[in-house]
């Protein structure tokens, strides 16, 4: 009751310190495990041949990785990688690993984050590009899905639903759009050369909540490919809030009630006590 | 006040060294009397100023001039010491009470006495040695039965859970954890979510050593005739006003579990934890 100043404040430090001590240590050990971010691979240049793309990191996180062969087309699956800095490099498929990549890039990636590491554009002015994926939960009842528009023979498109409802218009050829919100469901894609040509068609079933990419490729006939990826999935309604998965039993329970019981009790003792004793002291 | 404690101690004081002698305070030696009478005197002398101007007035018991005071101040001393005793009575059982609660070896520290070492390499790391570009997913048939966690020496059957109003319902039984039906199955793309009580009104629960997990640790779920196992990539604790929805139930790029339980700050007039421990785990 009567502490002076000073050990207050002193006590309030040490305290501080203690907190300090406590948070860096409980922090410190799972930080290293929490980064992790993916990685996915793509060959979307139409005129370009297959290649070897070699994955490493920059401060050696995971072992090097090399995938053959790798066609116009092929998107790969994420790769979940400790966070970090990789270089993505392409060669001619069956060039030895010691020759002069191709192409190089880097990809820095953050925790939670996602990316797509694609070849793009032609041949002539072939490149790597990096694109970031947002595959974070979209608004409720809603789907996310985006173009990557990799087809050189309907240089800009436009995409729809068979309802009219638009997905993207006019998107040029290496280019790559954001996510749009669209309604779940099943879904007739109708993918069309701006200003006119042969229409394709990719009937698909889009999932509440879930993220997708569609990739519009060359088709070998002349046409057009359309190729839907699912970027990130989940099922069912998202729930809200947290779960009561406790009852309390291995909890010490409250020393409030006897707390003020004893409380009480001593507060009755006592003051009685004075009542009397000063009765009987004035009685004398 | 000082004044007035001053006082009260003297006359706690006077009565606990009279206590054990004579039972009478009239044969009460002098010198303890002695004591007690500056203050009386003291009383007496202010009693009688305040009286002089009038002289009219007819004398009542002019050897107890206490009695004209205000109740307040008569009862003011066994007030104070009553709630004096009270306070100090009460937090020093909360005190005790909270240190007895709390030893310095906890017995259910558990795996905690003796951590190892974090394993890495969750994920796909090791997956990613085939061929992330085949595409197919791996397909499990059937419901998810059972789930067993070795290092915690977890065995539990799983009963469905549903959202009803909203919030995801925890398992009806304290022994048994529950998959939340509605959702991602454990094993497919997505946010698979188990829960488990962590105790009951009488004890410890399925989950209680939910806590004790770290980054590396194996949960397998059986699912039909085949078990999936997953691999913890970190724990976090959340107060359940602040859930991160999007972090546990958002759409993922792999094959995911989350493990969730009660923890923290037992709340014993809403008999609820004030915090959910999410355990997030990646196939593989």
């Amino acid at each position: 009751m009567f502490i002076r100043t000073p050990h207050v404040r002193r006590l309030g430090s040490a305290a501080a310190v203690l907190a300090a001590v406590a948070v860096t240590t409980l922090f410190a050990a799972p930080a290293r495990a929490a980064g992790d971010g993916y990685v996915r691979l793509a060959h979307l240049s139409p005129d370009t041949p297959a290649v070897d793309v070699y994955l490493r990191s920059t401060t050696n996180e995971i072992k090097p990785q090399t995938f053959k062969g790798v066609a116009y087309g092929a998107m790969s699956d994420y790769l979940r990688l400790p966070t970090g800095t990789y270089q993505v490099a392409m060669r001619k498929a069956g060039a030895p690993a010691s020759t002069k990549p191709v192409l190089t890039t880097q990809v820095g990636v953050a925790t939670g984050g996602a990316y797509t590491v694609a070849g793009v554009g032609r041949f002539a002015d072939l490149g790597l590009r990096v694109l970031t994926d947002d595959l974070k939960l979209p608004d409720p009842g809603k789907s996310k899905v985006r173009i990557i528009q990799a087809s050189v023979k309907a240089p800009v498109l436009d995409v729809a639903g068979k309802n009219g409802n638009t997905i993207a218009d006019g998107v040029p050829f290496a280019t790559t759009t954001a996510y749009r919100e669209v309604n779940p469901g099943k879904w007739s894609v109708q993918v069309v050369p701006t200003g006119g040509g042969k229409t394709s068609v990719l009937p698909c079933t889009l999932g509440a909540g879930s993220v997708y990419s569609l990739v519009v490729l060359d088709d070998k006939a002349g046409g057009l490919k359309p190729q839907l990826h699912v970027d990130a999935e989940r099922q069912g309604s998202v729930p809200l809030g947290g779960v009561a998965t406790g009852d309390g039993g291995t909890q010490p329970g409250s020393p409030m009630p006897m707390a003020l019981l004893l409380a009480s009790l001593a507060a009755a003792v006592t003051g009685g006590l004075v009542v009397l004793l000063r009765r009987r002291l004035r009685a004398a | 006040m000082a004044d007035r404690a001053d006082a009260a101690a003297d006359y706690v004081a006077v009565g606990v060294a009279s206590v054990p002698g004579a039972l009478s305070w009239h044969r009460r030696p002098a010198s303890a009397r002695v004591r007690v009478a500056p203050v009386e005197a003291a009383r007496v002398e202010v009693a009688v100023r305040i009286r002089a101007p009038a002289p009219g007035k007819p004398r009542e018991e002019p050897d107890h001039p206490v009695r004209d005071k205000g109740l307040w101040r008569r009862a003011a001393l066994p007030v104070v010491a009553a709630a004096l005793a009270a306070f100090v009575v009460g937090t020093t059982y909360v005190a005790v009470a909270n240190r007895a609660d709390r030893p310095a070896t906890d017995p259910d520290l558990g795996r905690w006495a003796a951590t190892g070492a974090v394993a890495e390499g969750a994920g796909n790391a090791g997956r990613a040695a085939g061929d992330p570009f085949a595409g197919a997913g791996v397909a499990v048939p059937g419901e998810p039965t059972r789930i067993r966690i070795k290092t915690i020496g977890l065995d539990s059957p799983l009963e469905t859970l549903h959202v009803v109003e909203g919030a995801l319902q925890p398992p009806k039984r304290f022994d048994r954890a529950g998959w939340y039906a509605d959702g991602t199955v454990p094993g497919d793309t997505g946010p698979a979510v188990i829960a488990g009580h962590v105790d009951s009104k009488a004890g410890p629960a399925i989950f209680y050593r939910l806590r004790e997990l770290v980054p590396g640790d194996k949960v397998e779920v059986q699912r039909g005739g085949s078990v999936v196992t997953f691999t913890v990539t970190r724990t976090a604790w959340y107060p359940k006003n602040a859930f991160p929805t999007d972090a546990v139930y958002g759409p993922t790029p792999d094959r995911q579990l989350r493990l969730i339980t009660c923890g923290g700050v037992f709340n014993h007039a809403l008999r609820s934890y004030r915090d959910n421990l999410v355990v997030y785990a990646v196939a593989g």
